[in-house]
């Protein structure tokens, strides 16, 4: 008995300390707005766009964007590029732009009601390539087994200080459809008699379009931030910008990174490590002091908050492909982004299907939908067999209704998923 | 042959008319004694000559006339004169029986041969009965005793002062010297109080007292430090003297917080002082069953901490670094295990702390808000004594070994968690990579050499290692040693010379894929020596002075690379170097018996030595990269900056009776050690930073005003007090401040202002089978932050709650013994939630949603409750056996309570979640087996 309540005890302490966390419903009223500036423009030759927005309620999906701005960039020789409000929140410059190492640059906006804010001068860090980009088996901290895409960063001899990053990726993975079929649905005839005198039908044909192998890509959406602070050598080596776990179909038969990398100065690099440190996980030991953080961007004629960052970033970017075979050779492939293994037959008339003719009209006073083809035209299954039992009676009386045998739509034609065009980059092996 | 009358009388039986003996009497009749040395000059033999010329026969007991002269006589005088002259001046009456021819004495009474008047009714004239040659016309009334005092049972007999029949007073005086009957030295300081009655006086330096007493039967309470609180009954005839001789309290020995204190928070003049007994705390219930005094004290008005589980005292709205924490006079930087669920002190080793919240003693300083002053057990110099316990969590034994009889001893205690072992053994997969564990163990020996002087040494050692992910490895160890010599100088004059050194380390050990695997330390280590006088000038004045000198060396940090793959740079952050002094001197200034004033002063000097590198900042700009001036240069020991000043500490008590009094007091004090952290509550890594040339030395201020009560012979004691303090230069952080391996932390932290303020009501019950105390604070903590810069300001430079600003804070702790082996304890706790910082929306940036914080603790989570029970239950208590036992069993949050211990917001996927953690959100059960032999 005491035993158990040792264990009992030790159990909720430990569950206390680690795992004691659930959400709640944060009862917050937006109180005030603030203007919200994502000004994060490049050393690259094109047209760069600077965002302004609101801050926003939980509730809401998206931000109001902050309309009618002027907004200019200017340089220490007072040349100035004008951004122009192509669409709502969105400031594009006029032309392709490009930004010149050794200048500095200030960010003025001003809102409609007048108010105006401007940046501190920010200059731009030298550029830095992405010397490789390796995908690592690894079992994380986690105890999970999978693929760590891991970076080698050679940094600027020319540069003093540590460097900081910013990494964004963008990834690309092929999909094949484990039950692809050359057959598709063809015709789906859902109007009765009472229409063009013919009865429901379903038809297959020879498919037009191909849909076993499928592109997919997704785009980061945290904040990857690396330094060489605490390094003695100013390059970077193994640092993990993406972890894939080896069930993640992602990484089934051949997977791509763009791994994009931003060269920041240290100032901006605090900025995106108090914003990360605000939106992580944090342990039970440290509970960091939240507040307003502070940007390098500031309210010049009135009072009002002001959030985000105008930064200033050497750009540049690095590809890598790999096959799941290449790391994990002989082993079983994760498993597909659905669950495929069930067919089903659904029939093309429901069961209790009853018609009646009254003056000359037939009338449907049974059950009326087909779950064939409602199954059809929700997009939800695609065709896998055809039923050779189809109206072969039972012992019953009753006749099969399935002409067909069916798979969720996914595992027939990738382009759930995906597009079956393969994007311009992608080189198969 | 001496002829023994035994008479245990039935004092009832004064209400006869003859011969009654007030007391138990042995009379001697020295019958048959004829022969005498004549030049044998007593009271004795001059009666057993008068007895062989009268031919009367003397009663007395032998013991009374010892050492009273006698007188030769030439026996012509008259008996009646003779025993008159010879018996003056001492407490002695006689009677004489002419019938019989007997001649009784009789101490300090009197033998009343004839009824008082209208004895047998109004109407009745008084009996007359045979008129012997004593005048009865002056004869006092008789003192008779109630039926309740005769029954009483005595621990020591009454005693009888003076003698009946000189002048007749309605109070006489009674003086004496109070003797420490081990010793056989004089107790100064002894409070003595005559019971039901308003008066009261103490004993001067040379142990004296005179009292004015009501005429016949009193009884005199007395109490004073480390002295048994003894009662004594006193029969009061005449003017007269009486020793009173006192046994040192068992407390004294073990060096305990004493009962004989009882009044002591009435009488003395320092407020907000709080003491808590380890002993006597062990039946409140608390997590895990495992004692804790620190915990306890959250209990006490005017101590809390930011939350359940959080390490570190808020005491009256000062910050966790400003309370010095003593354990045997070596500061412990962090008397916590576990991110504050656990003290990292032994709970069998430690006698008790006393806690000043207020005006701390003049030999105290170096920290703003309170002095935490722990001290360890003497150990048993008669004989082996050991106690252990076994708990859920905790190992625990300590030994107390005598290692010369009466004169030294060793205490050694050792306790350990076994928490890793356990976690390893469960099932659950995430936590067979944890490791939580950790460990403390003292030592202390002390030494008395004689009544004058006497050594205590004291080593301490914690540990705590655990680790949450499999790649890192947090540990923090505490490590302090002390010697202390306690010695008397003069009879008025004690000294002590203390010796201190106490070092607080953290490491994180990081081993990950990358290469970036570290090695990161940090350490803070003083040495205090110190040198402390008390002189007793005389019976106004006592007077407490010393010097004290504190070295600090701290390494800010390091890290290193863990092996040959990690590229991590090894940095070296310089070391900090300085020194703190104090000069004290301070006066317990007994102005009258009700006013009693403490007038302290303490000048506090701080120097940042080098070796070290300091920038200097443009004036009137913030501090950042871009401001810096100049970088200088120290050479070592050469001086970077000093700061310093005098720190009053003033303190009075007016008593209005003897157990009711009004205190108040004024201090101001110095800090020149800071914590950083930018964590709402305290972590195990936050760091200690010395003020140098851009880091100012916090101040504070407080006055505080108090009425304290005691009821019922100290059984109840009711107290309210009320302070204000304001502090000046307080530390705080930048938002998103990263302080840890920062050469340049001054380029983050703010200084700004604080005010606290409160009002601190106390309710306890000392004794019975009911006892434990309600206490409930109301008070406030605002901290303020202004600049000229946006960036060096926090909420727009007005006054905010500071993180543990929760204004009503109501604690109950009751323990109810049922029988002897059987007691029952609670323990609820009530506090308003914490300040914490809320957002007021959502951002996004960069593709993703963020939380937009605004100003800082506008927000409160919710209240804070929760009800401990528990139930002691004693092993039997048969004299013959190996060990005494005893069971705690314990529900800690009986009323799961899912108390919030922080909120925060999680970016994921690019939404914002809002997540609130607790510690215990459940009740916890605990079993802990306890032995002492």
């Amino acid at each position: 008995m005491k035993r158990k309540m040792i264990w009992l005890g030790l159990l909720c302490l430990m569950h206390g300390l680690i795992g004691c966390v659930e959400e709640f419903d944060a009862q917050i009223n937006n109180l005030e707005t603030a203007l919200v500036v994502d000004a994060r423009l490049t050393n690259e030759l094109r047209p760069q766009s600077i965002l302004l927005s609101n801050t926003f309620d939980f509730d809401a999906i998206d931000p109001n964007p902050e309309t009618g701005a002027e907004v200019v960039l200017v340089d220490d020789l007072n040349n100035t590029i004008d951004f122009i409000e192509d669409s709502p929140g969105v400031y594009t410059s006029a032309n392709a732009m490009q930004l010149t190492q050794g200048r500095t640059y200030t960010l003025e906006i001003t809102r409609t009601d007048g108010s105006r804010f401007l940046s501190t001068p920010q200059e731009l860090p030298s550029e830095t390539a992405i010397a490789a980009i390796t995908p690592t088996r690894v079992i994380n901290n986690s105890g999970l087994e999978g693929v760590a895409i891991v970076l080698d960063v050679e940094g600027n001899s020319a540069d003093t200080g540590p460097d900081y990053y910013r990494y964004e990726y963008l990834e690309t993975t092929k999909i094949v459809a484990p039950d692809f079929n050359p057959f598709a649905w063809d015709e789906v005839d859902y109007d009765f008699f009472c229409e063009d005198d013919d009865p429901w039908d379903v038809t297959i044909a020879v498919r037009q379009d191909p849909a076993k192998v499928c592109f997919a890509s997704a785009n980061s959406n945290d904040l990857i931030l690396a330094s060489t602070e605490e390094l003695v050598t100013n390059s970077l080596e193994g640092f993990e910008v993406r972890f894939l776990s080896k069930e993640n179909y992602y990484i089934a038969h051949r997977y791509s990174i763009l791994v994009k990398q931003y060269h920041l100065d240290a100032e901006a690099a605090s900025f995106y490590q108090t914003l990360s440190d605000f939106s992580n996980n944090e342990s039970v030991f440290s509970n960091v002091q939240t507040g307003l953080i502070e940007g390098n961007i500031n309210a010049e004629n009135t009072d009002d908050l002001v959030l985000g960052y105008f930064e200033l970033s050497s750009y540049s970017e690095k590809r890598m492909f790999f096959n799941y075979t290449d790391l994990f050779p002989d082993e079983e492939l994760p498993p597909y982004v659905i669950n495929c293994e069930f067919a089903s037959e659904p029939p093309l008339y429901p069961e209790g299907f009853h018609a009646t003719e009254i003056d000359g009209k037939i009338v449907i006073d049974g059950t009326s939908n087909s779950p064939l083809i409602d199954g059809i035209l929700a997009g939800l299954i695609g065709y896998h067999d055809t039923n050779e039992n189809y109206q072969v009676l039972d012992a019953d009386g009753e006749p099969d209704r399935a002409p067909f045998v069916v798979k969720p739509l996914g595992c027939v034609d990738c382009r759930e998923f995906g597009s079956n065009v393969a994007p311009e980059f992608w080189i198969e092996e | 042959m001496h002829a023994l009358n035994k008479n245990v009388s039935n004092l009832r039986d004064v209400l006869l008319l003859f011969l009654c003996f007030l007391t138990t009497a042995i009379l001697v009749s020295q019958e048959g004694q004829t022969t005498v040395n004549t030049d044998d000059n007593t009271l004795r033999s001059t009666l057993l000559r008068l007895e062989g010329d009268t031919g009367y026969r003397f009663f007395f007991l032998e013991d009374w006339i010892t050492d009273i002269e006698g007188k030769t006589f030439d026996g012509n005088e008259n008996l009646n004169d003779i025993l008159t002259e010879l018996l003056e001046g001492t407490d002695l009456n006689f009677y004489i029986l002419e019938s019989e021819k007997r001649v009784f004495l009789l101490k300090n009474a009197v033998v009343y041969d004839q009824l008082p008047n209208r004895f047998f009714g109004n109407t009745q004239d008084s009996v007359s009965t045979a008129n012997e040659n004593t005048s009865v016309t002056n004869l006092p009334p008789p003192i008779f005793l109630t039926e309740e005092q005769q029954n009483k049972e005595r621990k020591r007999p009454i005693v009888r002062v003076g003698k009946s029949g000189s002048q007749q007073k309605s109070r006489y005086t009674l003086q004496g010297r109070a003797i420490n009957l081990s010793s056989g030295e004089v107790v100064p300081d002894l409070a003595i109080r005559v019971k039901e009655a308003n008066v009261f006086t103490a004993t001067d330096a040379q142990g004296r007292y005179s009292i004015e007493l009501p005429a016949g039967y009193n009884v005199l309470s007395v109490s004073a430090m480390g002295i048994q609180n003894m009662e004594q009954e006193v029969i009061m005839y005449s003017d007269g003297s009486f020793d009173l001789f006192l046994d040192e309290s068992l407390e004294r020995l073990d060096e305990v917080v004493v009962e004989a204190d009882a009044a002591k928070n009435v009488e003395e003049a320092i407020t907000g002082s709080e003491q808590i007994d380890s002993e006597e705390s062990k039946n409140i219930p608390l997590v895990l069953g495992e004692r804790n005094i620190l915990e306890i004290a959250k209990a006490l008005p005017g101590i809390s901490s930011a939350g359940e589980g959080a390490t570190g005292l808020n005491v009256r709205g000062g910050k966790t670094d400003q309370n010095l924490v003593l354990l045997d006079d070596a500061v412990i930087y962090n008397p916590q295990h576990f991110f504050g669920i656990f003290q990292a002190l032994n709970p069998f080793t430690t006698a008790g702390v006393d806690i000043y919240k207020g005006a701390p003693p003049v030999e105290f300083g170096g920290r703003l808000s309170s002095v935490l002053d722990i001290h360890t057990k003497n150990g048993n110099v008669e004989k082996l004594a050991g106690e252990g316990s076994i708990g859920p969590v905790t190992g625990n034994l300590a030994l107390e070994i005598p290692i010369k009889k009466d004169t030294s001893s060793l205490v050694i205690g050792a306790r350990g968690a076994y928490a890793d072992w356990i976690l390893r053994s469960l099932d659950e997969e995430s936590l067979n990579n944890s490791e939580a564990s950790f460990f403390d163990g003292i030592l202390k020996y002390h030494h008395r050499f004689s009544e004058n002087s006497e050594i205590k040494g004291t080593a301490y050692y914690s540990r705590d290692a655990f680790s949450i992910t499999s790649d890192s490895l947090y540990n923090y160890s505490n490590r302090l040693f002390s010697a202390r010599w306690d010695h008397k100088l003069t009879e008025t004059t004690n000294g002590a010379l203390l010796l201190a050194n106490s070092d607080y380390r953290f490491g994180i050990d990081f081993d990950g894929e990358a290469n970036n695997d570290f090695d990161l330390n940090y350490n803070v280590n003083e040495t205090e020596l110190k040198y402390k006088l008390r002189t007793r000038l005389n019976d106004k004045h006592a007077l407490d002075y010393g010097i004290s000198g504190k070295y600090y060396s701290v390494n800010p940090g390091s890290i290193e690379p863990l092996n040959n793959e990690s590229d991590v740079q090894s940095t070296f952050i310089d070391e900090e170097q300085a020194f703190e002094g104090a000069l004290f001197i301070g006066d317990e200034y007994k102005i009258s018996d009700r006013l009693l004033v403490n007038l302290g002063v303490r000048y506090a000097f701080f120097a940042a030595l080098g070796p070290g590198t300091q920038r200097t900042y443009a004036e009137g700009q913030p501090r950042n990269e871009s401001t810096v001036v100049d970088t200088l240069s120290f050479s070592s020991g050469e001086i970077i900056e000093t700061y310093g000043g005098p720190e009053a500490r003033v303190s009075a008590r007016y008593l209005f009776t003897p157990d009711f009094s009004i205190k108040a007091s004024f201090n101001n004090a110095y800090q020149f050690i800071h914590t950083l952290s930018n964590n709402t509550t305290v972590s195990p890594i936050d760091t200690w930073k010395l003020s140098d040339a851009n880091i100012r030395p916090q101040t504070g201020y407080q006055a505080s005003l108090g009425l304290y009560k005691n009821f019922k012979d100290n059984e109840y004691e009711l107290s309210l007090e009320g302070y204000y303090k304001s502090l000046d230069d307080v530390l705080d952080f930048r938002t998103g401040a990263n302080l840890f391996l920062n050469e340049n932390v001054e380029t983050e932290v703010l200084q700004g202002d604080g005010k606290a303020y409160g009002i601190e009501f106390l309710a306890k019950k000392n004794k019975g089978d009911f006892n434990g105390w309600l206490s409930y604070t109301y008070s406030r903590s605002l901290y303020r932050f202004d600049s000229e810069f946006s960036e060096e300001r926090i909420n727009n430079g007005d006054f905010f709650p500071s993180n543990f600003d929760r204004p009503h804070d109501v604690s109950l702790i009751a323990n109810y013994r049922l029988t002897k082996r059987y007691s029952f304890s609670a323990n609820f706790v009530y506090q308003t939630g914490r300040p914490v910082t809320f957002p007021i929306g959502t951002f996004r940036f960069n593709n993703a949603d963020f939380v937009a914080f605004s100003n800082r603790n506008e927000f409160r989570i919710p209240d804070f409750y929760r009800l401990d029970l528990g139930v002691n239950i004693e092993g039997n208590h048969k004299k013959q056996k190996l060990a005494h036992s005893f069971v705690t069993i314990s529900v800690y949050n009986v009323l799961g309570r899912n108390n919030p211990y922080s909120v925060f917001f999680v970016t994921e996927d690019g939404e914002v979640r809002a997540l609130q953690s607790s510690i215990f959100a459940i009740p916890i059960p605990s079993i802990t087996y306890n032995f002492k032999f």
